[in-house]
């Protein structure tokens, strides 16, 4: 009943419709009466009764009674399947039981938007080439270091550059690179190349890359992520030359993870893959979690099920899904497995759990469940073009699947209507997940909102009708009982929501300003650091860094910002605004940094200019620029500096602060960032 | 308006056979044995032997005596059976009688028909209208608390609100 209510021109309809039932059976029964009075008088009056004529008359109204109420049922049955939080789970015994649910789908269904997804097939080459360096010192690193900078405290995520207080792990161009970055006996001095990884498979006519992902790292493994794919090639035949050409190409294929010992000189431990693209993947200690989506071509004609069902290979041993295992969720478009992995690093075990249909894209992990939202195209059925005509909002749907340490299991599947930005739009807390979603597209369309949903999904509140008309939401952190988030149009409204009470969200606070961030990090509990778009002019025609002050949570105001005019550099940009693992963050250092380039083109030059600008932070002043790190000043050639990290030394309580490169890694301190005092060329 | 008092075996196949319609306000007692008679009654003990005389006879008791209407229209006048007229409707000053297709004027007025064939299972239905219950095929209740009533020659005779109350009553017997 309550999809009825949630759905107001189902509601109305339904309303409609049991009116005019109501009347077709009052007027059936009246009908009937007189009729019946009729007969008997008739029969006393001895006259023989006309037949059949009455009966065709009733039936026919008893018809229009009960079809107006038949319809409404079936459309609020067809409606709570499609978009209710219950559902039902469909088991599978073979391959053939998907192809025939997809045809039954197809056949109910009038449109279904199929993501078409490359997907893998093949063994990708396991061999690589490993070479090594000199091993420099066996001393101690530091324990006090940055790492990657995590949505969830406790839920590692992957990033492309990665430390452990003593290396720097640098990941790119199908290779790994690890640096020795400090000891506590010769500190940032002995800064060093230690080892290079090679993944890239080239003695092949056609060879093969691998695009490494990102990495892990902790005090036993370093984790290596990445897909090997394979380039496309042709033969061009000349006379009896044979010329063999190659470009890159894009037939990714399945997920391959190097495990590597530590404490063995980074010896290779274990190695794993996984079948599908890769979505998304998190750490939680030992556990390694990886999602991945393998499309089905559902839509060829002799497909073999078979040959796409998820699987994993540990150290060459290969396990496939079993039919059975599989889920479905009866109403998604059955288009894709969505395979959840997760490898104990330690056991050297596998646990899996795939989901057949529609692959989501952001993925949130808390440290009991991973929630991997995607958008749900309309899939309009018979009953919801007679009932919801304009009815096609997008819905995010969300699959919930329990984390037990090294077991993973489907737990529940749920809708909220609109789309999600990125992980950030997900939060677990207490057990209740808040989402923010946007829904429409153009001016009053749109629709903000932030829904907390209980542990079996189902909506538990929501507030809707965030931002100004046309307004859609840019950015959202969640922080316990709170949640903070920017919608954008033309001003920049900062929104503070009370979450306390998970039956009764309220707006709390809201702050207009111009621009807008695009990432949103808290600073401790009082400051909220935005990282976004916004200029001197009042427009969004530069970078814009401000500080939040939000001790007051019903009257948040700037406390500090500073801005880069595009106009003053050319252009610039900083993958901060869309990348937070970019951002290196620690209250505790009172430092801020993050990459900023710019492009300039002036005097008939070119000048390219990519850095770390470094922010000093601190509750009195706020934001104190510290100075911008660059590898190479006004080159035509990009050196693109892109990560920056410390390491704290103790001894001399000194923190270094590395700023990592396409081409460099550079050291200096965080209090005199600019000043190198030692630089290490990695190719 | 009739008792039958048969045996229960032959009770439904009798009653069918009769077309009858028993009541508990009944003046008839119909047996097959004539220990069954009932004093203040009137009874008919009859042989179910004879049960098709008895159906006419129970026609003829119902039915009564034929009153019979003259009429006229462009083929000259016609005297026919009351219950062979679906209704009467005036137009104008003039009454007609109609009887499956054809309608004739007669020269009653409308309130002397309804006196001369109240015993005949006429009912006044407005004030232009009076019908022969037993031509009237369906009932149709109309939106404005009206009815309309389907003759059995296709044509509807509309119940006025203010005679529904009496034909209710009609009906009801």
């Amino acid at each position: 009943m309550s999809t009825l209510f949630n759905q107001p021109g189902l509601l109305f309809l339904s309303l409609v419709f049991l009116g005019i039932s109501i009347y077709f059976i009052k007027r059936f029964i009246d009908e009937l009466q007189w009729n019946k009075r009729l007969n008997n008088k008739k029969k006393a009056m001895r006259i023989r009764l006309p037949r059949g004529q009455q009966r065709n008359r009733l039936s026919l109204l008893l018809t229009g009674a009960i079809s107006p109420i038949v319809l409404v049922i079936v459309a609020v049955v067809a409606s709570v399947n499609l978009s209710g939080n219950t559902f039902e789970v469909v088991a599978f015994n073979s391959g053939d039981d998907i192809l025939d649910l997809y045809q039954t789908f197809e056949e109910n269904y009038r449109s279904s938007n199929n993501w078409f997804m490359m997907d893998g097939a093949g063994e990708p080459a396991m061999d690589f080439a490993e070479e090594n360096l000199d091993v420099t010192s066996g001393d101690q690193g530091s324990d006090d270091y940055s790492g990657t900078n995590n949505q969830v405290v406790g839920v590692d995520e992957m990033d492309n550059v990665v430390t452990d207080g003593k290396y720097l792990y640098i990941a790119g161009n199908g290779e790994v690179k690890i640096a020795l970055a400090y000891t506590q006996q010769n500190t940032y001095q002995v800064l060093s190349l230690e080892k290079e990884l090679d993944y890239n498979v080239s003695d092949e006519v056609c060879p093969q890359s691998f695009n490494t992902k990102g990495l892990y790292v902790d005090d036993d493994y370093l984790v290596v992520i990445g897909s090997y794919y394979q380039n496309y090639c042709y033969e061009d035949k000349e006379e009896d030359d044979v010329v063999i050409d190659w470009w890159w190409g894009y037939r990714e294929q399945d997920v391959t993870v190097f495990v590597y010992d530590k404490q063995d000189d980074f010896s290779l431990e274990t190695t794993y893959e996984v079948a599908g693209n890769f979505l998304g993947t998190r750490k939680i200690e030992d556990d390694l979690y990886i999602v991945t989506s393998t499309h089905l071509p559902l839509y060829q004609e002799d497909v073999n099920i078979d040959d796409y069902l998820p699987h994993y290979i540990v150290n060459s041993m290969s396990v496939k899904a079993k039919y059975k295992d599989i889920v479905y969720v009866d109403g998604v478009a059955p288009n894709s497995f969505t395979t959840f992995y997760a490898l104990d690093l330690d056991g050297k075990q596998v646990d899996m759990e795939v989901v057949l249909g529609d692959s989501g894209y952001n993925l949130y992990v808390s440290p009991n469940n991973m929630y991997l939202a995607g958008t749900l195209w309309p899939q309009r059925t018979l009953t919801d073009d007679l009932f919801q005509p304009e009815g096609d909002e997008r819905q995010t749907a969300i699959f919930k699947i329990g984390i037990d340490g090294p077991n993973i299991e489907f737990d529940q599947y749920g809708k909220v209507p609109g789309t999600t930005l990125n992980q950030f739009s997900m939060d677990e807390y207490n057990g209740t997940l808040r989402i923010a979603t946007t829904s429409g597209r153009w001016g009053e369309d749109i629709n903000n909102r932030v829904f907390m949903l209980a542990p079996d999904l189902t909506i538990i509140s929501k507030i809707e009708g965030l931002g100004k008309p046309g307004e859609v939401i840019r950015s959202a952190r969640f922080v316990g009982d709170y949640a903070y988030l920017v919608t954008f149009e033309i001003t920049d409204p900062f929104y503070v929501l009370d979450l306390a009470d998970p039956t009764d969200p309220t707006v709390l606070g809201e702050l207009e300003i111009t621009g807008f961030s695009s990432y949103l990090q808290p600073l401790g509990n009082d400051y909220m650091l935005g990282i976004g778009f916004g200029d001197s002019e009042g427009g969004t025609q530069g970078i814009k860094i401000s500080v939040y002050d939000i001790r007051d949570k019903t009257n948040p105001i700037v406390f500090d910002e500073i801005i880069y005019d595009y106009s003053d550099f050319g252009w610039s940009y900083t993958s901060a605004t869309y990348n937070h693992k970019d951002l290196l963050v620690s209250l505790d250092k009172g430092i801020i940094a993050l990459p900023f380039s710019s492009y300039d083109y002036s005097n008939d030059t070119y000048q390219y200019n990519s850095g770390i600008l470094v922010f000093g932070f601190d509750e009195t002043d706020g934001l104190d620029v510290k100075g911008y790190v660059q590898h190479d000043a006004n080159t035509e050639e990009e050196v693109y500096v892109y990560k920056s990290k410390f390491i704290h030394d103790s001894a001399s309580d000194t923190t270094f602060f590395y700023t990592i490169s396409n081409r460099y890694i550079k050291v200096s301190t965080i209090n005199n960032p600019t000043n190198i005092l030692q630089s290490l060329m990695l190719n | 308006m009739f008792k039958l008092k048969v045996d229960k075996s032959k009770h439904k196949m009798i009653t069918e056979r009769l077309n009858l319609t028993e009541t508990e306000n009944y003046t008839y007692v119909l047996t097959t044995d004539k220990d069954q008679v009932e004093s203040d009654k009137v009874n008919i003990v009859f042989n179910e032997a004879e049960i098709t005389r008895v159906s006419s006879l129970l026609d003829w008791i119902v039915k009564g005596e034929a009153i019979y209407i003259v009429g006229s229209n462009q083929y000259g006048d016609k005297r026919t059976q009351s219950r062979n007229i679906y209704y009467f409707i005036t137009a104008g000053d003039d009454v007609y009688g109609v009887m499956g297709t054809i309608r004739m004027r007669v020269t009653y007025k409308l309130y002397e028909l309804e006196e001369l064939l109240q015993d005949k299972d006429f009912i006044r239905v407005s004030k232009h209208a009076i019908v022969n219950i037993a031509k009237i095929d369906y009932i149709k209740p109309a939106l404005n608390s009206k009815l309309n009533l389907i003759m059995a020659n296709g044509d509807t005779v509309e119940v006025n609100r203010g005679y529904l109350k009496s034909f209710k009553e009609a009906l009801d017997y």
